[in-house]
């Protein structure tokens, strides 16, 4: 009874674990596993695990694409920074690191990769020269139209066009303009730089304390004539002095909202990037 | 000696046995809400001569008024700290107009949270660095955006 007991025992030792759950494979089946349910960041961080021990160029380009996923593109930049030419997925990682590069706003590191993916003749030159096209939509350059759009296909250029004209004619308001109404009709400024509500009440309060100061200079209440003028006069001055704050703080709204709606546009288009099949 | 053994034992056994009196004793609650906007900075120091009358003003203020009324404005600055930070960043007539600018939009109740961030406080984030009239200085937030 002991032997069978003890030869029990030492079966069990030898047959309860053949498998080793963190042995490279395995941990990559994970992984591919957690890429595929879209738990992107779990999967980035297991592909990581698989490559502490293995190397695998499928497996690079995935925990990269993963860190895209997320939105992690300080993680993409350090991954693609160390991919070499003979890389499977160079072309591809480089195009991530060029998107990465145009979300985080580092235009000049991405002319630099910019010009390295034409120069090596990359699959996705195309997909890069729209991007190039949206960072001068987004930057302080001026092109023509004819050059913005050329890279697109026929289905965006009308969308692409609009954005041009959205750029070299953004509707902003003059704070001088603003200013020049307020000081002809009070709160007028405000009601220009789209502030209607300010506005209106800007005209009050200036109406209400001027209001206040004639009639106390006709009744000859001097002090109290010269309280609400100072009054009238402060508050004229400061909506002056507001309309023009108002109208720069417009075109800086305009400003944003432009660049917001091409993020939301890129983001719609994936940033141009194929669609890799990982999972079927 | 086994008497005395047990006699040593007892006494830290009695000492230590209940450490965690402090959570069962009886403990005066106070249902007063708390008011972080009362720990307020009031010195002086750091002021040029405007900063300093600025903020005598606004100490009186807050010490006089705004400290009985309650956290009533609905800014992040609000309106005395406003000014307070105009003064020292600006000149005194810029500051002066800043806040009555402020002042006039305080008064407008209508569109708010159309045309301001909310700040976590639950206030709306309006400051100083908007008004400047200056170059670069208006980095734009967008009202659905929240201000931590």
């Amino acid at each position: 009874m002991k032997i069978i007991s003890i030869l029990f025992f030492c079966y069990s030792l030898s047959f309860a674990q053949s498998q080793l759950f963190n042995s490279p494979q395995e941990v990559k089946k994970f992984a591919d596993y957690l890429y595929c349910e879209f738990d992107y960041l779990r999967a980035a961080e297991e592909y990581q695990k698989f490559l502490r021990t293995d190397k695998n160029d499928t497996v690079i380009f995935k925990s990269v694409l993963s860190y895209y996923m997320m939105d992690r593109f300080s993680d993409v930049l350090n991954f693609s920074v160390s991919s070499s030419r003979n890389f499977v997925f160079y072309d591809d990682t480089q195009f991530l690191k060029l998107i990465s590069l145009f979300r985080l706003n580092m235009f000049n590191e991405f002319d630099t990769t910019a010009a390295l993916i034409k120069m090596i003749g990359s699959k996705l030159e195309t997909n890069s020269e729209k991007l190039i096209r949206f960072t001068f939509l987004m930057r302080d350059s001026i092109s023509s139209k004819g050059f913005i759009v050329s890279p697109f296909d026929e289905t965006e250029k009308t969308t692409i066009e609009k954005f041009y004209d959205r750029k070299q004619n953004p509707h902003y308001k003059s704070p001088l303009l603003a200013a020049v109404f307020s000081s002809i009709i009070p709160g007028s400024g405000k009601v220009y730089a789209d502030k209607l509500g300010d506005g209106i009440f800007a005209f009050l309060t200036t109406g209400v304390f001027t209001f206040l100061a004639y009639d106390n200079f006709k009744a000859d209440h001097k002090f109290r004539g010269w309280l609400f003028g100072g009054l009238a006069g402060l508050f004229y001055a400061g909506n002056i002095y507001g309309s023009a704050a108002a109208a720069q703080i417009f075109n800086a709204g305009v400003q944003f909202n432009f660049q917001n709606d091409i993020q939301i546009y890129l983001t719609k288009k994936k940033h141009y990037l194929p669609e890799y099949d990982f999972c079927n | 000696m086994v008497k005395l053994f047990f006699l040593l034992l007892f006494f830290p056994v009695v000492l230590l046995a209940q450490t965690d009196w402090q959570k069962w004793e009886k403990k005066d609650v106070s249902y007063q809400r708390t008011a972080p906007f009362l720990e307020r900075d009031y010195s002086l120091s750091g002021e040029d001569v405007f900063g300093s009358a600025t903020k005598i003003f606004i100490n009186t203020y807050w010490v006089l008024f705004s400290n009985l009324d309650g956290d009533n404005c609905p800014f992040n600055p609000t309106c005395s700290s406003f000014l307070h930070q105009a003064a020292k960043r600006t000149n005194p007539v810029k500051a002066v107009l800043m806040f009555t600018d402020r002042f006039t939009r305080d008064m407008n109740p209508f569109n708010r949270g159309s045309n301001y961030p909310v700040h976590i406080a639950g206030k709306f984030y309006d400051p100083v660095e908007l008004y400047l009239l200056e170059e670069n200085s208006v980095h734009y937030l967008s009202p659905s955006h929240m201000v931590q």
